[in-house]
């Protein structure tokens, strides 16, 4: 084609090809899917499944370079756990063992690292994992942005639980843990460059002991920890792997209210962001009652809801959702990251 | 919040029927707002509008007809030593022939997203050593505000502040687009945000001269069927007038301390819009007496005219000639990730608006 | 465009050397907004575009807007005889 506007294919790394949208995906797709391909990787969950002297295992692993790295809600420290954590419980595993890496800028303060060890060490009890390894790497002041942390985790799948996006039927309901949006919206707020002032904590929590006590009783068909991307990009993927259509309805998608109004200043759409304490849950729809009064019986599921239905399988994938007005608007995934609107 | 029974269900629901009872006839109405385009698939409103009105989607989204050359200079002025350069939010992501902002910041030239230009007057305030330059997109409604960005980085006695501009007079392109004797339509919802600064005296001549009916409109759901109501009712009665169907926000003569500002600083001069072309007396620019605040002539820029040969049939568009979805490179060549017109960039680009919520049109539930 | 969004003035700050500024509560985010163009008191909203206030809200008018059309469905009631649900809220 030679439409002059659209010459130049970017060469470079653009801060949007790691915002979890199609950028981020075409960019696996294209250089890491294609160098690294095999039966395990091509799933593409948020961790692998494996088969090890016939038990199956899972590993996630997840970098984070949050700036700040202390915000309201936690800092890097709980969200590197945290983040982990909730992608194995995604695989349907009990998450287990965690290594920690440690990339730090020279000149970070020491008391900033102690704090965040501290609540490392919190997370990893709350969850009940243990971190049994790790690395540090110190790297010249302007190199780093003071610390960036990358966990990896290993958790065994529990027996009869698979968690496939294969497994979703037509009639499913799809239910959320939590209100959407807080975390990105939070870290947004907590960088002065915008100028809001708001109240927003992060949700960051590890999810796996409530997931647990449902997958004691539930058959969970998919579940999925909707981080970077958000909701959206999450019901997209799942939508394009399993062939279904989605549809939601707005007036059940649970949003705090502080966090849609900054939404709203910066024309964001809350589906397309980041949450680091929510999960999604595809189950029958004679399960939903009782997910639900499971889930509420912890303080991280205590809004949980339902917020929409799988309507068709073996259909041309679509996310779409119900207004208010009983109209509808389809849910796309972002392209790079969401760029507040201001004209 | 105020807006609040704006949204409601009910109201919403029943201005629709009323809609329904009043259409008696085809009706072409162009909203010349992009946020108006935003709102209306946002909320499904199409859907609730009978088959006899045709929306059609105006130039309104300020990122979507930026002249493409001004991007070339700012990514220039952008590279250029010691020099910030600061702007909205969807505007590093627009291309141009030396491709987008957002690939001159990955190539290491400061390139700050900010939400007013208010804030890059403080960065210009906190780093008086370097050069802010502030990529000045937008139409009547942002322009006083630019003025008011010099007016504070005077009053601090910074001289390290200035503006690339290319700010556009939506009033004036509405007449140009309406003078094509191709370009049909019986009303037009004007933009609400704009007659807040402007006030809307100046469309009564539109009005009469091309015998439409223009409702100035607000951007929640039940200002938007409100705006189509009254455009259906002047319509119905033949009557081309302008009628105010936001009256919380505007008034006939507008934000005059602002109109005061605006022409304090900038002066009306001829602007190139993106998939339009050169426009008279369309824009503004920057007065010969404030020159310091003009980036190009400070950082001594030739201003680029190259007619930029584009397929993008965005003109044809912004006439209502075609919808979106009707372009053949619509969700094809052109998407989100490789836009061929600005259109599809900007989160208020109609092309953007109609590949987010429109594109399928079957949906089962 | 021109995405503007109803805030209410919790503050109004005289002493700054530049321009009149406010502390605007936009439903729980607080941001400070150029009030310079409009005369306003705390209470009152404003409408922001771009961290500037481009005119005041008039609460008058909006209540207004939302009882005018509910009479004009009410006038179209009685006309066609037509029952439409009148307690809209």
């Amino acid at each position: 084609m030679n439409c002059p506007v659209n010459l130049k294919k970017s060469d470079k790394i653009e801060i949007a090809h790691g915002g979890g949208g199609k950028m981020s995906e075409n960019l696996i797709k294209e250089i890491f899917i294609k160098n690294f391909s095999n039966n395990i990787l091509d799933i593409q969950h948020d961790g692998a499944v494996l088969e090890l002297y016939s038990r199956r295992i899972a590993y996630s692993t997840d970098s984070f370079v949050v700036n700040p790295l202390f915000f309201k809600g936690g800092d890097i420290g709980d969200l590197a756990i945290n983040g982990t954590v909730n992608d194995l419980t995604a695989c349907g595993a009990e998450p287990l063992f965690i290594s920690v890496g440690f990339i730090i800028e020279e000149g970070f303060e020491i008391e900033n690292l102690k704090k965040i060890a501290v609540s490392m060490a919190k997370a990893a009890a709350k969850a009940g994992v243990s971190i049994v390894t790790g690395d540090t790497k110190v790297v010249e002041n302007g190199k780093g942005d003071g610390l960036y942390i990358n966990t990896s985790g290993i958790g065994v799948m529990k027996e009869h639980i698979f968690i496939n996006s294969e497994r979703i039927k037509a009639g499913d309901d799809i239910i959320i843990t939590g209100p959407i949006a807080s975390h990105g919206m939070c870290i947004l707020s907590e960088r002065n460059n915008l100028g809001f002032e708001a109240d927003i904590k992060s949700d960051t929590a590890s999810l796996n002991k409530m997931i647990d006590k449902v997958m004691e009783n539930i058959d969970i068909h998919m579940m999925r920890d909707p981080t970077r991307g958000g909701v959206a990009s999450s019901l997209n993927e799942i939508a394009e792997k399993s062939n279904i259509e989605i549809c939601l309805e707005d007036e059940l998608i649970p949003i705090n209210k502080d966090v849609n109004s900054l939404c709203e200043l910066l024309g964001f759409e809350p589906l397309c962001v980041a949450n680091e304490g929510v999960m999604i849950l595809f189950v029958s729809p004679e399960d939903s009652e009782k997910t639900l009064s499971l889930l509420k019986c912890f303080e991280e599921g205590k809004n949980s809801c339902k917020i929409g239905t799988v309507i068709k399988k073996n259909v041309a994938p679509i996310v779409y959702s119900k207004t208010i007005y009983g109209s509808k608007r389809v849910i796309e995934m972002i392209t790079g990251e969401q760029l507040p609107r201001i004209c | 919040m105020i807006n609040r029974e704006f949204r409601d269900k009910d109201s919403v629901l029943r201005i629709s029927e009323l809609i329904h009872k009043k259409a008696t006839r085809e009706y072409k109405i162009m909203e010349v707002c992009g946020g108006q385009t935003h709102s209306i698939l946002k909320n499904g409103l199409n859907e609730l509008l009978p088959d006899s009105i045709e929306l059609l989607h105006g130039p309104g989204c300020p990122v979507c007809v930026s002249d493409e050359n001004k991007i070339v200079e700012a990514i220039e002025i952008a590279q250029m030593k010691d020099v910030i350069l600061c702007t909205f939010g969807d505007m590093i992501r627009v291309n141009s022939v030396n491709g987008s902002l957002a690939q001159a910041k990955s190539r290491g030239a400061d390139i700050r997203i900010v939400y007013s230009p208010l804030d890059a007057v403080d960065i210009a305030l906190e780093n008086q050593t370097k050069q802010i330059v502030f990529f000045a997109i937008g139409f009547e409604t942002t322009a006083p505000i630019y003025a008011l960005s010099i007016l504070k980085s005077k009053k601090l006695k910074l001289h390290n502040f200035s503006l690339i501009t290319c700010m556009y007079r939506v009033h004036r392109v509405v007449d140009y687009l309406l003078e094509d004797s191709d370009f049909f339509i019986n009303a037009l919802l004007a933009a609400g945000h704009v007659c807040a600064i402007t006030g809307y005296r100046d469309y009564y001549n539109l009005a009469t001269k091309y015998k439409i009916g223009i409702a100035t409109t607000g951007f929640e759901p039940v200002d938007i069927l409100l705006g189509i109501y009254d455009c259906i009712e002047m319509i119905n009665n033949q009557k081309w007038t302008v009628i105010n169907s936001y009256k919380r926000v505007v008034n006939e003569l507008g934000n005059e301390l602002a109109q005061t500002m605006l022409n304090e600083f900038f002066e009306i001069s001829d602007q190139v819009w993106h998939g339009i072309g050169n426009v008279v007396n369309s824009g503004y620019s920057i007065k010969a007496k404030y020159k310091e605040y003009d980036a190009l002539k400070k950082f001594s820029i030739i201003p680029i005219n190259n007619l930029i040969e584009n397929k993008c049939p965005l003109s044809d568009i912004y006439k209502g000639l075609i919808k979106p979805n009707q372009c053949k490179y619509f969700n094809n060549q052109c998407n989100p990730t490789s836009p061929m017109g600005a259109a599809m960039v900007s989160s208020e680009g109609v092309c953007s608006a109609y590949y987010k919520y429109n594109i399928h049109n079957e949906l089962s539930c | 465009m021109c995405l503007a969004i109803p805030g209410k003035v919790i503050h109004i700050n005289m002493d700054l050397p530049d321009l009149k500024m406010a502390r605007v509560d936009f439903d729980g985010i607080i941001r400070n907004i150029c009030v310079e163009w409009v005369d306003v008191e705390e209470g009152d909203y404003v409408m922001a575009h771009a961290g500037v206030a481009l005119c005041s809200i008039d609460e008058i008018e909006a209540e207004k807007c939302i009882s005018d059309f509910r009479r004009i469905l009410l006038d179209i009631e009685i006309e066609d005889n037509y029952p439409i649900n009148t307690d809209a809220k």
